[in-house]
């Protein structure tokens, strides 16, 4: 393979003259966004033809640390340099020129432009093309190395994600990465393509890059990686050590900085009365959507339902089309034995409610105060909270109650909610949802981002609520998370939904070919 | 850029403490009316005049403080309009078209006589603010359902209204006795009076009233809160149960009728009947001042004064100096430029960074293909 | 033809050219992702600028180019508000349609109303032998062609060169093309200058074509009809033509109504353009496509170190 033998010369070339096998040395490494502190410092130390695993919670600092090297942002302070040279940069291009390529977790690909084109964009003054025979070329020849498939005149936002993925890859070898990095490659992959991945960066070690593998799976470090360093708050807490010398737990425990917290799941109840339905719901297709597909389920008073399955699968749209932000083109939603209402208020009057993944996008204002987040559903209401004048002193004399049941820190009544880290800001939505009567709760990835006490006390939450008689329909990604909290589970694979199982007759394997294949 | 040791980065501001809002303002205005006093003395206005100009005839003597606050009423009305719809990011560019719409309905009743005479002046302020209402109602509706985008329907919206107050002032509607095409007289239960020995009229309560009604709409009413939602995520909104689309258009026909009321306030109290420039020169101030005030209904008050101070300064300037007649407006709007412009350090927080040196760019440089 | 037909559609391409020129400068700034709502102000500057240079005594040449630079300093303090100081595009459009009909104003003032010499057409004979209509058509100024073969141009330059890959890439994603190595403040710069020089040709060829004179905001809201015609002619410049086209036989056919004596309401009938251009936006709101054709990345400020 022509261009490997090319990498091992020049991957020689730069080793000897760097002196020492290390690739990336970043020491006492700060950043601050403004008043948060993203790195307060981290370490790192990678050297050439090694999997180095980078592990660590969400908000652990990983992503920015990685922005940092591949030249997105400046440090504030520390140590980074890069083959053995002080190594500073000040924007994309510069890392890019001195071999670092990164592969986001979000792909940096145009969408309306074909997929020839987005790798000429970022290659093509770097590789030399003049033309577009050149450039199909040798995207041709990197794809047959690799084995991947690949249609160059595709336009990207119409490739599946793992095929976007390989785009995103071929474009960053094709850039002439030395050091790659790789961030959370596997969180969009099934089981079997994930391992697939960790082989493609073992083998792109193995030619002598300096791999970094950005992840918060324990299974993934052990499966691949040679060494590991885990941070935690911003800092590094595990620097470079062997991967086979750490147990999963200890990995863990350096990760969460303390003794994890208990979930209990409830008794299952599958046979009571049905509070929410949906029969053959089907949504139209739209530009960025998976549509809904002939999807039925039943919802039973005090049960968890999980919707396992990959992100991009249908997962929002079912609860957007749940809680009546989507009209399907066919099948009826029914609560409470009749027929959904079309307006989202008109829902929520029946008593469903709900939790979304993503919280400033569709749950919280960032610029309205806590209390007015508080206030909102009330003073929306069909019929209306009768207050035709509201003042600071009536919403903050309700908030402070929830603030105080919820533990909400970070913030007082008065303060903008877009202030609010993730575990804090997910508490005010669960206060404001769990306000009043209710009797449906759809929630979407309700503790992503989360650190483990406050998953743990929004997990509990979940079950107190199905324990009181809520019925749960709970859609995670995490299929840990599905698994251990749901008395029966589904799987939502390209808008279809597979029949709802008891937990106790599942088969993980099985699971996992649903969740892959689909119903 | 590359050459130099230290690089400036924006990054956004997450919480922006009141002290900033107020210092860029301020500094923004100072710097502008800088920039304006520089300009006047180029075009040949004493710099010693200008301190006499700015504040003492206008607001030192009666006929400066009248001519300022009869001017502050329409002001105040046709930027609370746009102000009121700044709040839910809708627009409204159209606040000349809507007066005129309001000016007409107004001097429609008077025209042909409508309801009885104790009724007239009611009748006329319905009129003007259905009128007005409507003009902006139409906006927002093919907003909603056809995602026409308002900026240009709301500033087409003004030429066509400008066009058919012409073709009445030309046509149906003209004073047969007048050689200019102006409508017949109001009569006097039509007419807004004057507080004695002024100019100013009756008209100033409306103001009054429009603003201290905005301001409890958006302070204290569950309707403003639930527009602030809306304002901020028009989908979560919806997901939460606000109705969004009642709120778009009660703002925009709210907004649009508040317009109308200036166009009734000039047509019924200062020139008595429908001329052909009761509407001009409206939109850039309205936006102005409704910036100026950061769409708060007080502060867009005070800001109105202030530009009604402006245009007052501005009128001597031109009797006694011969200043251009569009001298003002560009003032206006460079003034409007450099409080723009001082926005970012509200917006966004600028810091020094120290370039650490470069890494030597890996032999991979260019490879063959 | 007859005479009113074969009179309308002669008169056509000189209305069309304008709002051609203009709509075609938006797409590019638009394609690079920024919002140009000072297209008013650009042109008026453009306008008065070539007027006051022909007034005084430089060839017509020599006016064009004026005219064009004059817009280019309105443009390049629109370009320094939106990229580099990252304002609200709206507002800063709103800003530099303000001051650049007021301070074209200011500078017009003294050269008002007074009547300049027009560009020429450039072949009178070429086209002597065909019917009247026709030689009406075909044979325009040099200005009125380039407006007309600069669509092609831009329309090869962004969708068959690189340079045009890149600019479309800022527009459609600009977070995506940064990391690809896309200085994309220099682009959308480049971009908006770009634009804002076509923007000034359409206004001089208001006042050297169409007028002859300069008058007080003499625009007319042409500027904004030009928006408006963008998101009708869905970003697409070759399907401008045909807007334009559409827009100047509206345009076109005012004078010719008015003049041939029928009892029509002069004011009402002045209202076609812009009832023309809301139905049009009314128009293009129904019907809903698979892929909007709308730059992705539209009025949003890049910053790189945007978090939340």
């Amino acid at each position: 393979m022509t261009a490997t033998i090319t990498d091992r010369a020049e991957m020689a070339a730069m080793t000897n003259a760097a002196g020492p096998a290390v690739a990336v040395h970043m020491r006492g490494v700060t950043k601050a966004f403004g008043e948060r502190v993203a790195l307060a410092g981290a370490d790192l130390s990678v050297t050439w033809g090694e999997v180095h695993a980078l592990l660590g919670e969400n908000g652990a600092g990983k992503s920015s640390l990685m922005n940092i090297l591949a030249g997105f942002y400046g440090a504030d302070g520390g140590i980074v340099e890069v083959a053995g040279q002080p190594a500073a940069f000040t924007e994309p291009r510069a890392a890019s020129a001195a071999g670092i390529g990164m592969i986001h977790q979000h792909f940096k690909l145009v969408g309306p432009l074909t997929v020839l084109e987005n790798i000429r964009l970022a290659c093509a003054k770097r590789c030399g093309w003049r033309t577009r025979d050149q450039a199909l070329a040798a995207v041709e020849t990197m794809a047959r190395e690799l084995g991947f498939p690949i249609k160059p005149d595709v336009r990207v936002d119409q490739l599946s994600v793992s095929e976007q993925q390989k785009v995103e890859i071929l474009k960053v070898l094709l850039g002439g990465a030395r050091i790659l990095i790789m961030d959370e490659p596997t969180a969009v992959l099934a089981e079997s393509e994930a391992a697939g991945m960790l082989q493609l960066a073992r083998r792109l070690a193995d030619d002598g890059r300096a791999v970094i593998l950005i992840t918060h799976k324990l299974r993934d470090v052990s499966a691949t990686a040679d060494r590991v360093t885990v941070m935690r708050a911003g800092r590094t807490v595990v620097d470079g050590a062997p991967a086979q010398g750490l147990s999963a737990a200890e990995l863990a425990r350096a990760m969460v900085g303390g003794e994890t917290a208990v979930v209990r799941r409830g008794a299952a109840s599958s046979s009571g009365e049905v509070v929410m339905e949906l029969k053959d719901v089907t949504t139209p297709a739209a530009e960025h959507d998976v549509p809904l597909r002939d999807l039925s389920l039943r919802l039973h008073k005090g049960e968890i339902l999980g919707i396992a399955g990959l992100g991009g699968n249908g997962q929002s749209e079912l609860l957007e089309t749940i809680i009546g932000l989507r009209t399907p083109t066919q099948g009826d939603i029914i609560l409470h034995g009749e027929t959904a209402p079309l307006a989202p208020a008109d829902r929520r009057a029946t008593g469903l409610r709900f939790v979304p993944a993503d919280r400033f996008h569709l749950g919280l204002f960032g610029s309205l105060t806590l209390a007015e987040n508080l206030a909102v559903p009330p003073l929306a209401a069909h019929p209306p909270a009768k207050r035709w004048w509201v003042t600071q002193g009536w919403m903050r004399g309700r908030a402070e109650g929830s603030i105080r049941e919820y533990e909400i820190a970070g913030g007082v009544a008065d303060t903008q909610a877009r202030l609010l880290s993730g575990g804090n800001a997910q508490k005010l939505i669960l206060a404001r949802e769990f306000e009043g009567d209710f009797s449906i709760l759809v929630v979407h990835s309700p503790v992503r981002g989360l650190d483990v006490r406050a998953a743990a006390a929004v997990q509990n939450r979940l079950l107190e609520a199905a324990a009181r008689g809520v019925g749960v329909l709970m859609i995670s990604e995490d299929l840990d998370e599905v698994l251990a909290l749901s008395s029966r589970i589904a799987v939502l694979s390209h808008g279809r939904l597979s029949a709802a199982m008891p937990i106790e007759q599942t088969d993980r394997g099985e699971l996992g070919r649903l969740i892959l294949e689909g119903a | 850029m590359s050459a130099l040791p230290y690089r400036l980065v924006l990054s956004p501001r997450l919480a922006v403490p009141r002290w900033l809002t107020a210092t860029t303002l301020i500094g923004g205005i100072l710097f502008g009316v800088l920039c304006c006093a520089i300009l006047l003395i180029a075009f040949g206005v004493p710099a010693s005049d200008l301190g006499n100009e700015f504040v003492l005839y206008v607001f030192g003597n009666k006929a400066g403080l009248d001519q300022t606050f009869t001017r502050a009423i329409s002001l105040v009305l046709v930027s609370m309009s746009v102000a009121l719809c700044l709040r839910i990011r809708f627009w409204n560019i159209g606040v000349e078209g809507q007066l005129w719409m309001g000016a007409m309905g107004a001097t429609a009743i008077s025209f042909y006589h409508i309801g009885p005479w104790f009724l007239r002046m009611p009748l006329m302020i319905l009129a003007a603010i259905i009128g007005g209402g409507l003009w902006c109602g139409i906006a927002a509706i093919a907003k909603l359902k056809l995602r026409a985008d308002e900026v240009i329907t709301t500033l087409l919206l003004n030429y066509v209204a400008y066009l058919l107050a012409q073709d009445l002032l030309y046509g149906a509607w003209r004073n047969p006795s007048d050689s200019f095409p102006v409508t017949p007289t109001f009569k006097p239960y039509e007419q807004l009076p004057n507080f004695p020995g002024w100019h100013l009229h009756y008209g100033v309560f409306i103001a009054l009233i429009v603003t201290v009604f905005c301001w409890w709409l958006c302070r204290y009413s569950r309707f403003g809160l639930l527009s602030k939602a809306v304002a901020e995520n028009r989908t979560a909104s919806s997901a939460l149960g606000i109705p969004v689309a009642r709120i778009t258009l009660m703002t925009a026909c709210l907004a649009g009728a508040v317009s109308g009321l200036a166009g009734f306030s000039i047509t019924a109290g200062e020139e008595h009947r429908l001329t052909q420039f009761v509407g001009n020169d409206y939109i850039f101030p309205s936006i102005a001042i409704a910036y100026l005030g950061r769409a708060n209904p007080l502060g867009v008050f005070v800001a109105a004064v202030a530009v009604a101070g402006l245009y007052t300064a501005g009128d001597s300037l031109k009797a006694f100096y011969q200043l251009p007649n569009t001298m003002v407006v560009t003032m206006e709007a460079f003034l409007l430029l450099t409080v723009a412009a001082f926005d970012v350090f509200v917006r966004y927080r600028i810091t020094l960074h120290k370039v650490q040196p470069k890494a030597v760019a890996a032999p991979s440089g260019e490879r063959a293909a | 033809m007859s005479g009113f037909l074969g009179d309308w559609i002669g008169a056509i391409p000189v209305f069309a050219a304008p709002y051609l020129l203009a709509t075609t400068g938006l797409i590019i700034n638009e394609r690079a992702g920024v919002l140009n709502l000072g297209a008013e102000g650009i042109m008026s500057m453009g306008a008065v600028a070539s007027v006051v240079a022909t007034l005084s005594g430089l060839g017509l040449p020599m006016a064009i180019l004026i005219g064009c630079l004059a817009a280019l300093g309105m443009t390049i303090l629109f370009a320094l508000l939106t990229v580099v100081l990252r304002l609200e595009q709206v507002l800063s459009g709103l800003v530099i349609f303000a001051f650049g009909v007021g301070l074209s104003g200011v500078i017009g003032d003294s050269y008002a109303n007074q009547p300049i010499k027009a560009l020429g057409p450039v072949f009178p004979s070429l086209f002597a032998g065909l019917p009247r209509w026709a030689q009406h058509l075909l044979d325009q100024d040099p200005l009125t062609y380039f407006a007309f073969i600069l669509p092609f141009i831009v329309w090869w330059v962004l969708e068959k060169t690189d340079l045009g890959l890149r600019l479309r890439s800022v527009g459609e994603n600009a977070p995506a093309s940064d990391a690809a190595g896309i200085n994309v403040m220099a682009m959308r710069f480049g971009a908006v200058l770009v634009g804002g020089i076509v923007l000034g040709l359409a206004g001089t060829h208001l006042t050297l074509v169409g007028s002859q004179v300069w008058v007080t905001g003499m625009v007319s809201g042409r500027g904004w009809i030009a928006v408006a015609l963008v998101t009708f002619a869905r970003w697409n410049t070759i399907r401008a033509i045909g807007a334009a086209v559409l827009f100047g036989a509206v345009q076109a056919v005012i004078p010719l109504v008015l003049s041939s004596g029928a009892h029509v309401p002069i004011y009402l009938i002045q209202m076609l353009p812009y009832l023309a251009t809301i139905a049009v936006l009314a128009a293009s709101g129904l019907g809903r496509r698979r892929f909007s054709a709308q730059p992705e990345d539209l009025a949003r400020p890049f910053l790189r170190e945007e978090r939340r």
